[in-house]
């Protein structure tokens, strides 16, 4: 698993890679939560380039989630394709959470 | 048959996947389809790893077959108390997130991915097989 920040105007986009599993989702909520810390609230989660997530990878997913929602901010989803966003769908989470499919559309520029 | 045994811990999930792809591409699987075996390994090793032996330690064991050509199976046994994931309710997945109790979803995308699973206690152990088409039929209209 590989995470890149991005910023864009008010929101702080991460750029997930690879594998989000068991093993490296400790890593990921690591990350997620300073972010938290260090004070950005609209955070947009990028899983274009995410091939692989587990129901350990959609537990971090939640406890972000509910952080930032802790925190008055705002969490959003993009760019989920395929085995990822069947995953996302059979759990529920797509109807929990916005899932944008650009990133250059307005919402991600809010 | 192969098979493979390793504790059960989160270190041996690699030596698990690496084992169960050799397996699966040898079987034929595509890229696709080994994403989504290794998603349920994933599962029920997890499951191993945080529940079946409490506090204790003890073995996962993993085997490969094709019961029949184009349908690619794997067995997922532990030797703990008896316990059948399919005998429980799914979650409730209408819930907000605020709602949402963290866990119970392993054995439900388990069921969602595999093509059959099935359960059974056998010589005190838990045995789990899950099977996959290799090449799933167009769908009827």
């Amino acid at each position: 698993m590989e995470l890149q920040n991005e910023r864009r105007g008010a929101s702080l986009v991460v750029r997930v890679s690879g594998r989000l599993d068991a093993v490296s989702t400790p890593a990921f909520e690591a990350h997620c939560q300073q972010a938290l810390a260090q004070g950005e609230r609209t955070l947009i989660l990028d899983f274009g380039p995410l091939e692989y997530i587990s129901s350990a990878g959609l537990r971090g997913v939640l406890t972000v989630a509910k952080s930032v929602d802790a925190a008055g901010g705002e969490f959003t989803l993009a760019n989920a394709r395929g085995l990822v966003r069947e995953v996302l769908d059979i759990s529920g989470f797509l109807r929990m959470f916005r899932l944008l499919d650009s990133l250059d559309t307005p919402a991600a520029q809010a | 048959m192969e098979r493979l045994r390793l504790p059960a811990k989160l270190p041996s999930l690699t030596g698990f996947r690496e084992f169960v792809d050799r397996a699966a591409v040898a079987a034929g699987a595509g890229p696709e389809l080994l994403l989504r075996i290794e998603l349920v390994l994933e599962e029920l090793l997890v499951n191993h790893v945080l529940h079946a032996y409490g506090s204790g330690e003890g073995d996962s064991d993993v085997a490969c077959f094709c019961r029949a050509p184009g349908y690619f199976c794997l067995e997922v046994v532990d030797e703990a108390a008896p316990f059948d994931p399919l005998g429980h309710a799914p979650p409730d997945l209408t819930l907000a997130a605020g709602d949402r109790p963290i866990g119970g979803l392993g054995i439900h995308m388990v069921r969602s991915l595999a093509d059959e699973i099935s359960y059974r206690r056998e010589a005190g152990k838990n045995v789990i097989t899950v099977c996959f088409l290799l090449a799933p039929a167009a769908k009827p209209d």
